[in-house]
């Protein structure tokens, strides 16, 4: 065999990579842009100049850093930083379902963990007086929605591909039912508007201590779900394949759909419904960095970040009063979406 | 890096795969009954059978995909049931029928998820795994597809790719379903040449087929399977009679031995007898 062997005396090498500095650079630009965006508008200038006074670089007139403390770190730093890990979050586990169901049209909601998750916030807001008990009960029932499907699936004698979209798709028009019940039930001038308001997304209530919840659990969950790329890999090849190269197929099949819930409904639980993100961004992603998921992965948490961060201070700052950011993503998601579909078709052959 | 398997193995090793009193069976259904294999080191074997008769699910099972209702498969002497997944595929490699890819992964990348029993999970491909890649794309005759989408390549060239990535696992066996249905003329003549050369090698091939003039070209055994049972197992030229693919397949044809010891069959016109009646 190695007798015919041709012009490969070269060991092949992978080619550098210009992307994920790219990448890493636009996060920063928006981020910083991000900043300075608002009533009191700044400049990058000011934004840097705070950043050395924060750094004990250069001095700073007291009266003027306090000023700028309260606009940067109190009022806009959890906001942006909300929206970045949020939209990363989002698109994130969007993309590990896509890899896990080898659909690039798959987004996060498939397996149901949105409608549970609007559901508990709904009824949260039926029977609760405090908000942190509707992100509660909308987390644990983004996570019940999706166990829920998955029981289903086992129902059917297996947990393929196939039966883990039906359990999914049974368990969403459950929640989704039942959701339309609270809203019939709920107070019409009082409970009905918050739970519409809260299905339409929002970042607003979102505070600096809410990030050192989100943050760990979306960093780590994001960085679990990119190690198991090579996994996802083997797995998009189909699931005999992906056993013959040695991958326990149920395992990782399970352990990446619960990362990938259990981001997405902490996300969730803090901001509402937030559509398109999960089923977008991955595809812009794979445009830039190629389709193997250790890449795409971390890619797509940086693109969905730098999205949300970009559509939330249009939300912010398009008209006198906010719009829901899950109003922005959606008319920014669909011209996206006919891009994606635009260029996903060339598979369907 | 011991890339290949052992070539000094002989045909008088112990045995690579066996498999005892094997049946298998889909709810009422019986498909596979009483199966006895025994396979070795070099050994290309070609499963023959009509549609249904139950080919790629014996070699499903030989893979450890499916748990056979009865019997047992060992793995050079090892229960394959009680393997993990990343041990198992470090002796068997597999290659499916044709299938799609919803991604578009390059060829190269296809072939190079060959080394992840090797690798593990948390590795990137070394130099050397892309050099044994490229290698191995060229040997199949692929070389010019490596930074292809898969998903854009023909249906061929997606069969020539996946076993491209079976062989960069590196594994004493490869078990091929249908491996040259698809293939274009030139693909499938040279594609049986090399696997006549990795068995030389010391490889066993396992690879069902449809075509009896592929089994007597390329296979040192040939096992015929009939309505979930062996009905015969042997070499080439005393199984595949025009008698055995008559029964097998309900169609006449003629022997014709050939120089190099080569022979091909030639169906006879007017073809009007039904396939025999099953039991």
């Amino acid at each position: 065999m190695m007798s015919t062997l041709s012009c490969t005396d070269q060991p092949i090498r992978r080619e550098p990579l210009w992307q994920t500095p790219v990448i890493t650079l636009l996060l920063v630009i928006t981020i910083a842009t991000a900043l300075t965006i608002g009533r009191y508008p700044l400049t990058l200038g000011d934004i840097a100049e705070f950043c050395l006074a924060m750094l004990h670089l250069k001095p700073m007139e007291a009266a003027r850093f306090d000023l700028l403390y309260n606009l940067i770190i109190e009022i806009r730093l959890p906001r942006v930083l909300a929206a970045g890990l949020i939209g990363a979050a989002l698109s994130i586990s969007g993309g590990a379902y896509q890899a896990v169901f080898r659909n690039p049209l798959v987004s996060p909601g498939l397996m149901g963990v949105l409608a549970g998750a609007s559901f508990g916030a709904a009824l949260g807001m039926l029977v609760a007086s405090h908000w942190w008990l509707v992100q509660v009960l909308a987390f644990g029932f983004g996570l019940g929605a999706v166990l829920l499907g998955v029981v289903i699936a086992n129902l059917f004698g297996s947990a393929t591909m196939i039966t883990l979209i039906l359990g999914g798709m049974i368990s969403g028009a459950f929640f989704t039912a039942a959701l339309s019940i609270i809203k019939y039930t709920a107070d019409p001038y009082d409970q009905l508007p918050a739970i519409v308001y809260w299905l339409m997304g929002h970042l607003g209530g979102i505070e600096l201590k809410d990030i050192f919840v989100l943050a760990p659990f979306v960093l780590i969950g994001s960085i679990l779900l990119s190690l198991l790329g090579r996994g996802l890999d083997a797995l998009a090849m189909g699931e005999d394949e992906a056993r013959s190269l040695g991958v326990p197929v149920l395992p990782l099949r399970y352990g990446v759909i619960a990362l990938a819930t259990f981001i997405s409904s902490i996300s969730v639980s803090f901001a509402g419904m937030i559509g398109w993100i999960g089923l977008v961004m991955p595809h812009f992603a794979r445009v830039i960095v190629g389709p193997g998921n250790e890449r795409l992965l971390p890619a797509s948490a940086a693109l969905g970040a730098i999205f949300l961060i970009i559509a939330d201070g249009f939300a912010r700052n398009l008209w006198r009063a906010e719009i829901p950011v899950g109003i922005m993503t959606e008319l920014f998601g669909i011209p996206a979406f006919l891009v994606v579909v635009y260029r996903a078709r060339k598979g369907w052959a | 890096m011991n890339l290949r398997p052992d070539p000094n193995l002989s045909p008088s090793s112990p045995p690579l795969l066996v498999a005892e009193r094997l049946a298998f069976s889909r709810g009422a259904r019986a498909i596979l009954h009483g199966i006895d294999l025994t396979i070795r080191h070099g050994e290309i074997v070609a499963l023959l059978g009509a549609n249904g008769a139950g080919k790629t699910t014996l070699l499903r099972l030989l893979m450890g995909f499916l748990k056979p209702s009865a019997g047992a498969i060992r793995l050079e002497g090892e229960v394959l049931s009680t393997l993990s997944a990343r041990v198992a595929a470090r002796r068997l490699a597999y290659v499916a029928q044709v299938h799609t890819i919803a991604f578009p992964y390059s060829v190269r990348d296809v072939v190079l998820l060959g080394r992840l029993p090797q690798n593990g999970l948390l590795h990137a491909p070394s130099d050397d795994d892309r050099t044994l890649a490229q290698t191995i794309l060229e040997e199949i005759g692929i070389g010019h597809l490596a930074d292809r989408p898969y998903s854009e390549i023909s249906g061929g060239e997606r069969q020539l790719a996946m076993i491209a990535r079976a062989l960069a696992q590196a594994t004493p066996i490869l078990v091929m379903d249908e491996p040259l249905t698809g293939l274009d003329y030139g693909y499938q003549i040279r594609l049986i040449d090399h696997l006549e050369r990795l068995s030389r090698e010391g490889r066993c091939l396992i690879m069902s087929t449809h075509h009896p003039e592929h089994a007597l070209w390329s296979a040192t055994r040939v096992i015929l399977l009939r309505d979930g049972r062996i009905e015969a197992d042997g070499p080439p030229e005393d199984v595949l009679t025009p008698d055995a693919i008559l029964r097998l397949y309900g169609v006449d044809v003629l022997r014709l031995d050939g120089p190099e010891g080569r022979s091909t069959f030639l169906p006879r016109r007017r073809q009007i007898r039904p396939r025999m009646p099953h039991k």
